[in-house]
């Protein structure tokens, strides 16, 4: 028989599937609790609604999505990612508009199931990195502008 | 009995602790393979001698240190943790001189144990958020002088 932890690793592929290779918003929100919370180092977004508004931002910034799982380790009701994001920097990102270069960067991510929906997601990805790609650098801030 | 993701677990932990609570570097060591390879987003590290003088590095920079696990999931020879990292900035980072600030940033960490023995880790920790505490900021490379 399939252990919980195998169930939601597949779902947790399957949903990615959906939003990064399929763009397929409708099939990705099957597999999300209501109340779902997504949290990063900045940010903390609650329920549904918000949460797929979301993601329909970042994919307006990005075409010819992949995303590679390079690893993944499983526990009950939990599901660890170790994944590469590749895209083309394709709409704006905040003040920054469109590049058309394509932008690869790691991320880990740890999901919560609940009855085979997700209803936690915690995110760290290399935030810097990404930045740099998009043309951004680090500078101390007295000596800005 | 003890399972072997069990073991693994109680491994990452004492690692963590020999770093960051009892600063012991010979207790550490005793924990990682010669050949041990730890990788940052852009940054690689090989063999024990250049991850021991990272982690001094590390001590040089952080004081008054905690490391806290917020979870951690193990295989039979992975484990993977979610933590919180606090400490003072009381030595030089990256280009950063030392700024007393206490800082406070998010990560999680995924280690490769063979033989009872840590042979890879891969870390994303939030670097964007922790140079912003250090008082830097992101701009457009044309806009910085």
């Amino acid at each position: 028989m399939e252990t919980l932890a195998v169930k939601n690793k597949k779902i947790a592929r399957k949903f990615w599937e959906a939003i990064w290779e399929e763009r397929n918003l409708d099939r990705a929100a099957n597999f999300i609790s209501d109340q779902i919370v997504y949290h990063s180092p900045k940010i903390e977004v609650h329920g549904k609604e918000k949460y797929i508004a979301l993601v329909k931002g970042y994919m307006n910034v990005f075409d010819d999505t992949q995303i590679s799982i390079e690893d993944q380790i499983a526990e009950n009701d939990h599901v660890f990612s170790k994944i590469l994001f590749s895209g083309v920097h394709s709409g704006d990102f905040g003040e920054i508009p469109p590049t058309h270069k394509r932008i690869r960067f790691q991320l880990m991510n740890l999901l919560q199931f609940i009855d085979g929906k997700i209803i936690n997601e915690w995110v760290v990805y290399d935030e810097l990195g990404f930045m740099q790609q998009l043309g951004m650098e680090l500078v101390q801030k007295e000596h800005a502008h | 009995m003890e399972t072997q993701a069990e073991k693994n677990k109680l491994l990452v932990k004492k690692a963590y602790e020999g770093i960051w609570i009892k600063r012991d570097i010979d207790q550490f060591a005793s924990l990682i393979a010669e050949d041990i390879t730890y990788q940052l987003p852009g940054i690689v590290i090989q063999g024990k001698a250049n991850y021991l003088e990272a982690i001094r590095n590390y001590w040089n920079t952080f004081e008054e240190a905690q490391m806290t696990i917020e979870h951690q999931m193990a295989t039979e020879d992975k484990v993977y943790t979610r933590f919180t990292f606090r400490g003072k900035q009381t030595g030089p980072f990256r280009d950063v001189p030392a700024t007393r600030k206490i800082i406070r940033f998010e990560g999680m960490d995924l280690i490769q144990i063979t033989d009872g023995k840590i042979t890879k880790e891969w870390e994303i920790f939030d670097e964007l958020g922790l140079m912003q505490q250090l008082g830097l900021e992101l701009v457009h490379k044309e806009h910085a002088h």
